[in-house]
């Protein structure tokens, strides 16, 4: 029981460092998302959800302490990512591939739901991104600045989370199963693979 | 530790103290003017006095900079209100919007600059011990020290597996489909071979009594002294004298 907690605090340094290289990679090949989740759902489809919400909340305190302190403001969007990713892999949501395209649906609605009330109220609706112009275009159309910031997330946000989530899943299935099972989660996702 | 750098020396706790007073008073206080005139200049002082003023001031206009321009963009110029500012062309700035991104930016100036300027000036390490000492569990702390050394790790690895793709003929130039097909096999590897790792990460901690659950030591550590004491209870007081000078009076 012991060594499985060891796997989960282990995997989860390691899982931060995906989800902030993601993101360079991405600016590396000029690609228009983010991709810096697939850390954090990997850590929920491994060892559930304390894992996967541990790793998103210490991702944006990393990425605080170290680059910059707004992350911190969106730590609980993070968080809740990986909460979702984990409770849907406890409960087996991701073997066959629609009920995997229905949790990538919930986790950007859940992810927007959560960082529209922090962009609006912290920063007015802006958050220092491109999506910021998309915002305006919206709101230029006469809607509130609640459904704008809403509408404007929810368009980049469903490609960026859907992409992570299928990026995450091909890698759980490519990790061998010897190391698999060590994880909280791994007879479950070894299982699955008959 | 030179005697240049007295902030650097605070207890980290005593500073978070200072930081968070200064972050809940930019936030509370009415109009933008205490952000601008008295904490601002405040966070560059500080920042001056631990010979970090170029370093802090480069961070900050990092961070802000972007979030400023698309603050104004959004309330300045989308602001419901029909009162216009001054126009020319086809942009009206309106008057209510403008104020209101002026007095958004001063608090966040209050919180992020203040929080900026405590990581800037603190060693996470002595900041994570002196948490641990507070009831923190000691894995957190692990997790995060070793979190900031394995990225430089990873992020090197990367660039060797980015290299082994390139020589076996991988596009990473062209259109975005053949951008967004050569992601993945270039996180792959990186995710895969150090989740493969861990299990023998796992055998040195345990070697070394990782997860014996007594009380810890350590062979560096910062102690808080009076100074420090006296500067953590001096911001709980002025914080205290704050908000009832701002609301009960």
């Amino acid at each position: 029981m012991k060594k499985l907690g060891m796997m989960t605090l282990l995997v989860i340094p390691i899982a931060i460092a995906i989800n902030l290289i993601g993101r360079q990679i991405t600016q590396m090949l000029a690609l228009p998302i983010f991709l810096d989740t697939i850390g954090t759902i990997l850590v929920g489809i491994l060892t559930g959800p304390i894992g996967g919400m541990t790793t998103g909340l210490l991702t944006n305190a990393v990425r605080g302490a170290t680059v910059n302190p707004v992350s911190l403001y969106f730590a609980p969007v993070s968080g809740v990512i990986g909460l979702i990713a984990g409770f849907a892999a406890k409960k087996g949501f991701y073997s066959d591939w629609k009920k995997t395209l229905l949790i990538g649906i919930i986790l950007s609605l859940a992810g927007v739901l959560v960082a529209t009330p922090i962009a609006v109220i912290a920063f007015g609706g802006a958050d220092g991104s491109g999506s910021s112009i998309v915002t305006g275009f919206f709101l230029a159309t006469g809607q509130g600045i609640w459904r704008a910031v809403f509408s404007a997330k929810i368009i980049t946000e469903s490609i960026d989370k859907i992409l992570a989530l299928i990026v995450a899943i091909l890698i759980v299935r490519n990790i061998p199963e010897s190391t698999l099972v060590k994880f909280a989660l791994g007879n479950k996702l070894i299982k699955s693979r008959r | 530790m030179g005697k240049r750098s007295y902030l650097s020396n605070l207890y980290p706790i005593s500073k978070l103290i200072m930081a968070i007073v200064l972050a809940i008073i930019g936030t509370l206080s009415e109009g933008y003017l205490v952000g601008y005139v008295v904490i601002l200049p405040l966070l560059l002082f500080l920042a001056f006095l631990d010979g970090k003023l170029i370093s802090y001031f480069r961070k900050m206009y990092g961070m802000l900079l972007f979030l400023i321009i698309t603050i104004f963009f959004i309330k300045a110029l989308f602001h419901p209100t029909t009162e216009v500012m001054f126009s020319f062309w086809i942009i009206n700035i309106k008057t209510q919007g403008f104020y209101e991104a002026v007095d958004l930016i001063a608090v966040i100036i209050s919180i992020a600059g203040s929080l900026l300027l405590f990581f800037e000036t603190t060693d996470l390490e002595d900041f994570m011990i002196a948490l641990v000492k507070l009831k923190m569990p000691y894995t957190g702390a692990y997790v995060f020290l070793s979190t900031l050394q394995i990225i430089p790790f990873m992020a090197k690895r990367s660039k060797v597996i980015m290299q082994a793709q390139m020589a076996r003929g991988i596009e990473t130039e062209g259109n975005l489909m053949v951008r967004v097909k050569a992601f993945f096999p270039m996180i792959s590897p990186l995710i895969i071979s150090s989740i493969t790792e861990i299990e023998d990460k796992v055998i040195t901690l345990e070697s070394r009594a990782f997860s014996v659950g007594r009380k810890r030591v350590f062979l560096v550590e910062k102690k808080a002294e009076k100074i420090d004491y006296l500067i953590g209870i001096t911001a709980m007081i002025i914080l205290i004298g704050f908000i009832i000078w701002r609301y009960v009076r």
